[in-house]
């Protein structure tokens, strides 16, 4: 096994925070051979070491910090790293990947994997450097937010350190709290931050001090510079890094889906346009590595607006106004929530009042869509849980005292509000893609765009490996189409690439298994064919899936927000369009077949036998 | 007599360069190791890249104690005798441009040889924006007026 | 004897100083007969790093400042190990120890210094050693050994080289510094403190504050000597370095009548009172712009650059002045620390202090400015930029408006330093124009049918 991994490191440190231990130790190799690193060994981690149905808030809960296998070798766009625990928002699994400079970071310092368990008494924050953890005094950082925190590391442990941390909503357990890195980058879904803050971490600094040995530095650095003039030449990345996401806000907004309003609306104002967004941007800049400079330094504070912020936090509460938007995001960061369910959550209890469901001896006030003023007010109270904002705080699990317990007005799936602020009654495979995604309601785990380009058939033959339906209104063949894009993110998520340069995302070409395969073979002189990788996403979406099942969920999970079912689309060119309950069920079933899981949704017991073989291959032999 | 001009105004703040000039000379992907380096602070929202200026009469070579720094007449660049080199950091303490990367790690300064024995230099071929380039070089470096 | 050795230039001392002037003169006059004297019998080697020898981290080989070598490639004299014994200034020429005369034309004195000395009751009773030479190191040496009992007197720049050697050699060392904080001479208070404890992690038993009153023998006692301390403490050891400083060597001068203060006083370009005999390095004092009054700026990078400014000069070139400043840059065991300036001071009249202090980690910042320029600076365990700083305060650039900025990395600093650093490129260099980190909206970012049209690999 070890010659297959060549000499990929991945040390991980197992930090016990009652005990205030740490132990060292590195991954069997067999492990990593089958869940490469990441997302994949994270959830390897993670389903090993958490029994079902323990309080994701509680000191049993394992909080899993794992660099991607190719995170820090310099190779494009390598920065990213993964969160991986039980949320407390979706009280399944909660995985969140996210980039900026903290993933190679932490590999320089000598880790590629923190196990994090228990509780500590006090705040703490956890120094990394020269190959160990320190667990250091952090009371003197509670309370601060994101940015203040950060800049406290920086005086603290020196201006090369890189840290992850959490902001006032992750110290009182916003259920939808965040870590953040950086002024925006966040590893932002599922309530990473109310985890972190239940352990008491304030924050995780890295030092460096070891680096990454690379197997055939010339060859890499070759490779990398070929691949990126390749990406250099896309249109799309080149579209990237000069406007960003908002771009997809006009693609949305065109089509008639963009979300507003909580989905009552699916159009909305052109003052979110990426061109007006452009007049507000000083200058682009880079996570670590990065080709594509997608980030925008914004006049006006921090960075920033992505399109998922325009889409959630404007459109969605109906604010138009490109500087109020951006204010917003910034406010959302430095307190450290996440930006998708507070836009998500907030106009839920704003449609909740329009209806009468709940009123002002709830809210306190009249809430209202399109009042800024008032966002600002609820955010805050949510960061703090002060008055209103504690329920808020609650997220999904705020239904019953919403007065909507079935969360019928909540654009959410197995209890996590959708990120995309793309409207799915649309796209079909999207609506499969959300309803079937191991995190609940999320489009970066599938993402499935290609079909609106119009490619060629042979283009989509080779892509999809079959002929598909690229109509995008039709429920033919999309459990191919999501099961094609699942499997390549999860490698993209598991060798710690930016989805932005990798086939499927954005574009039907760039990254695909091919070059994965050569930078590990570069990187570490690691053999992985692509039918490897292949069978790597193959186990971790199963392993996913299998943790989900031991947590509950079923077949009839996997579903969609009552509206996309109910009520048709009102505006633009996808007016009229909503999912069909008969026709997603025999989606649902074709998908389960694909997969090779029952009726019910569930993995096989042997599947989940095999995918767990790995931990007694002799491991480290 | 070639050298590295740099930009900040079209770094984008993203260390590819560091991490190359960290393999061609050690073979270990670290940005810490980088001769170049890139120094960047998202809160105070700057990033710029310093390196080696190859001045005509270097400063760093003069104030090494330890006969550790030599420039090459021929091409212009700073050599590093890391045998010789004692990790006093006096040639940190006068680089005009804080462009010698004083590694507490290797107990060694760290300066860019241009890459002198490769086609390209390595952050030039890895910079994705066009804020280093390589450049025959009459000028010695110079502090703009 | 043989008649005098005649030459047109003549350095005394081959120290860095020295060695700068020669290299210098070769630059300019490649065949004037050059002769270097060197009193010490070894071949020329660099000062700061006899203690590495006493280490074994270097060899005495591998400490020297030129081979052989480098001297006859230049045509260069050198005499080792016959020191000058008297200048003749009227007749220009010189006395070696072994009676050979030497007549120069031009001469520069750069004999350097030795150590300062204190008067101690009971000094001439113990061991006593310094450690400012290469045979000081010898001596020292044999005496290193684990279990020994180690007194240093004097906590300053070489107190520091000293103990952090015997430390090294597994010596027990107790260290005493008159002043109330250690290293004095060029740390303020805080920084003192951060240095203090690194010594105290190290085992270093240091007492500030203190001076010794006595020493003498004991017989019996559990090491065979005793230090009575201002503070009523008794100190056992079994050897003592004295490490109170230095002073310029200045026998030769004082005979020949060049005029000095606490050292050789030097125009601009070196020249002393008497023509023709120009002086430099830690022999020289120099009016220190600073804090005003003449200064011995005793340190290296002084030492070579004033060595060069002589060389150019005594060949008929135009060097531009340099005024000195202190500079330093030194360990603390782990911990670097770079000095510039009026960096001792804890307050100075008209200036002002801007500080950036992370007591954890340690690190420290710290600028003293006054009218705008920076007259003073401190790096502990952040060390990276200070060159930047060193040329600020050389260059006397205003930085007023941006200290706090500077000194906190804000980015004023930023915006400043660029500026100040924006190279100068050739016309011939463009600035690729595929760059849009800061480039205008074009339309076309939104028509562009990127799903079309994407490249093959
Ligand atoms: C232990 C120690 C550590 C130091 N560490 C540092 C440091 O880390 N950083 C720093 O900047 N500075 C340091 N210094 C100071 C630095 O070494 C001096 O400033 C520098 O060496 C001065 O150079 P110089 O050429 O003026 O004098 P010197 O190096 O003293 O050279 C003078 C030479 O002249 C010779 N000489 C004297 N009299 C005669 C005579 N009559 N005839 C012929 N030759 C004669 C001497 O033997 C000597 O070789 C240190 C000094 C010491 C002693
Ligand atoms: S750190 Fe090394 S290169 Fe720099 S001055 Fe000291 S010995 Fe010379």
């Amino acid at each position: 096994m070890q010659d297959a991994i060549g000499n990929m490191r991945s040390r991980l440190a197992e930090i016990d925070l009652t005990a205030g231990t740490v132990h060292y130790e590195d991954t069997p190799p067999a492990v990593v051979r089958e869940f490469l690193g990441g997302r994949g060994l994270n959830v390897a981690y993670l389903h090993r070491l958490l029994p079902a149905g323990v309080d994701a808030l509680s000191p049993e809960n394992v909080l899993i910090i794992g660099a991607g296998a190719l995170t820090g070798t310099g190779c494009p766009n390598s920065s990213r790293f993964n969160i991986t625990t039980k949320s407390p928002e979706s009280n399944i699994l909660g995985d969140a990947n996210c980039g900026g400079f903290f993933g190679p970071k932490l590999r320089y310092s000598g880790i590629d994997r923190l196990i994090i368990r228990g509780r500590a008494r006090q705040p703490v924050l956890l120094r990394l450097g020269d190959g160990r953890v320190e667990i250091l005094d952090a009371r003197a950082y509670w309370g601060l937010d994101v940015n203040d925190t950060q800049a406290a590391m920086r005086r603290d442990f020196g201006p090369t350190c890189e840290s992850i941390c959490i902001g006032p909503a992750g110290e009182v357990l916003v259920r939808f709290a965040c870590v953040m890195t950086g002024v925006k980058n966040a590893a932002a879904r599922g309530g990473m931050g109310a985890v972190m803050g239940s352990k008491r971490v304030k924050a995780i600094v890295a030092t460096g001090g070891v680096g990454l040995e690379i197997a055939d530095p010339d060859g890499l650095l070759a490779l990398n510079e070929q691949i990126k003039d390749y990406l250099l030449d896309s249109s799309i990345v080149k579209v990237l890094g000069r406007v960003g996401t908002p771009l997809l806000y006009e693609v949305s907004n065109h089509l008639g889906t963009i979300r507003t309003r909580n989905s009552q609306d699916s159009s909305f104002v052109s003052t979110l346009d990426a061109e007006v967004i452009h007049e507000h941007v000083t200058k682009m800049i880079s996570c670590h590595s990065c080709v594509v400079h997608c980030r925008h330094r914004n006049i006006h504070q921090g960075e920033g607006p992505e399109y998922t912020t325009i889409g959630l936090l404007g459109a969605n509460l109906g604010i138009g106004d490109t500087e109020e938007v951006i204010r917003l995001n910034d406010l959302v960061n430095r307190l450290g929530l996440d930006v998708s369910s507070t836009g998500g959550i907030l106009s839920w209890a704003m449609e909740l009042y329009q209806r009468g469901i709940i009123d002002a001896s709830l809210t306190g006030e009249p809430l209202q869509f399109g009042d800024y003023e008032l966002v600002v007010r609820l955010i805050h109270s949510v960061a703090r849980r002060e008055g209103f904002g504690d329920v808020l705080a609650e997220s999904s699990h705020a239904a019953a005292r919403l007065n909507d317990p079935e969360r019928k007005y909540l654009i959410a799936i197995k209890g996590l509000p959708q990120s995309d602020p793309h409207d799915c009654r649309y796209i079909k495979a999207f609506a499969l893609g959300i309803a079937t995604a191991s995190r609940g309601a999320d489009h970066l785990r599938s993402r499935p765009t290609l079909e609106v380009f119009n490619l060629p058939k042979d283009l989509l033959r080779e892509i999809y490996g079959t002929d598909i339906d690229d109509d995008p209104t039709s429920y033919n063949t999309k459990e191919i189409v999501v099961a094609t894009h699942e499997s390549i993110y999860a490698v993209i998520d598991s060798v710690g690439i930016c989805k932005f340069i990798c086939h499927g995302f954005n574009s039907p070409k760039l990254l695909k298994y091919e070059h994965f395969s050569q930078l590990l073979e570069r990187a570490f002189r690691a053999s992985f064919s692509v039918a490897d990788l292949q069978a790597v996403a193959h186990r971790i979406i199963d392993l996913e899936r299998a943790f989900l099942n031991r947590e509950g969920i079923r077949r009839p999970d996997d579903t969609l927000p009552w509206r996309y079912f109910e009520e048709p689309l009102p505006n633009g060119v996808a007016k009229g369009h909503r999912i069909d309950r008969a026709k997603f069920q025999e989606m649902l079933s074709r998908y389960y077949r694909l997969r090779r899981w029952d009726a019910d949704g569930v993995v096989p017991q042997e599947r989940v036998r095999e995918l767990l073989a790995a931990w007694d291959d002799g491991s480290g032999a | 007599m070639r050298k590295v001009y740099t930009n900040p105004a079209l770094c984008s703040g993203c260390r590819a360069c560091s991490v190359a000039c960290a393999l061609v000379h050690f073979g270990i992907a670290d940005d810490a190791l980088g001769a170049i380096q890139v120094v960047r602070d998202p809160l105070q929202r700057y990033e710029y890249q310093t390196v080696c200026r190859m001045c005509e009469d270097p400063e760093c070579v003069a104030a090494c104690m330890a006969a550790a720094l030599a420039r090459d007449p021929e091409t212009g660049r700073i050599i590093v005798d890391r045998d010789r080199c004692i990790g006093c950091w006096m040639c940190v303490m006068v680089c005009p441009y804080g462009a010698v990367v004083a590694s507490e790690r290797l107990g060694k300064a760290i300066i860019c040889d241009q890459c002198f024995e490769r086609e390209q230099a390595a952050c030039v071929a890895a910079c994705s924006t066009g804020a280093i380039q390589m450049a025959e070089a009459e000028d010695t470096a110079g502090i703009a007026e | 004897m043989a008649g005098p050795i005649k030459t047109r230039y003549t350095i005394v001392g081959a120290g860095i100083a020295g060695i700068a002037a020669a290299e210098a003169i070769r630059e300019l006059d490649r065949s004037g007969p050059l002769l270097v004297v060197n009193g010490e019998g070894v071949a020329p080697y660099c000062r700061p790093l006899t203690v590495e020898v006493l280490t074994d981290e270097k060899t005495p080989e591998e400490i020297c400042l030129r081979e052989a070598q480098w001297f006859s490639e230049r045509k260069i004299t050198i005499v080792t190990g016959d020191p000058v014994a008297e200048l003749r200034a009227p007749t220009k020429q010189l006395l070696l120890a072994t009676g050979q005369v030497v007549a120069w034309e031009k001469l520069l004195v750069a004999v350097g210094s030795q150590p300062a000395g204190v008067r101690i009751a009971g000094l001439e009773q113990v061991p006593c050693f310094t450690l400012f030479t290469q045979a000081d190191a010898a001596r020292l040496k044999p005496l290193c050994k684990p279990g020994a009992q180690a007194l240093v007197v004097g906590i300053g720049l070489i107190g520091l080289q000293a103990l952090t050697a015997l430390r090294r050699r597994g010596v027990s060392v107790v260290a005493v510094e008159v002043a109330p904080k250690v290293l004095p001479m060029i740390l303020d208070a805080e920084a003192a403190g951060y240095a203090q404890r690194r010594l105290e992690q190290h085992g270093i038993d240091v007492r500030v504050g203190t001076s010794v009153q006595e020493l003498r023998p004991v017989a019996g006692g559990r090491r065979p000597y005793q230090a009575l301390t201002s503070t009523g403490e008794v100190l056992d050891f079994d050897f003592l370095v004295m490490a109170v400083g230095m002073q310029p060597n200045l026998i030769l001068a004082d005979r020949a009548g060049i005029a000095r203060g606490r050292g050789i006083r030097v125009s601009p370009t070196m020249q002393t009172s008497i023509p023709d005999i120009y002086a430099a390095g830690d022999v020289t004092e120099y009016p220190d712009w600073i804090e005003g009054g003449e200064e011995v700026h005793a340190h290296w990078v002084n030492a070579y650059r004033q060595g060069r400014i002589a060389g150019r000069h005594m060949a008929g070139g135009d060097p531009p002045p340099c005024e000195p400043v202190f500079l330093n840059s030194l360990r603390v065991f782990d911990l670097p620390i770079i000095t510039m300036g009026a960096s001792r001071r804890d307050a100075l009249e008209g200036a002002e202090a801007f500080v950036a202090a992370a007591p954890a980690r340690p690190a420290y910042r710290r600028l003293l400015v006054r009218d705008g320029r920076l007259i003073g600076a401190t790096f502990v365990n952040d060390v990276g930029e200070a060159g930047v700083f060193q040329y600020l305060m050389q260059n006397r650039i205003n930085i007023g408006e941006v200290a706090e900025e500077l000194v906190n990395r804000g980015r004023k600093a930023f915006e400043f330093l660029d500026e100040l650093h924006r190279q100068v490129v050739r016309g011939d260099l463009e600035w690729a124009p595929s760059m849009d980190l800061i480039s205008e909206y074009r339309k076309n970012h939104r028509h562009t049918r990127w799903g079309h049209n994407e490249p093959e690999k």
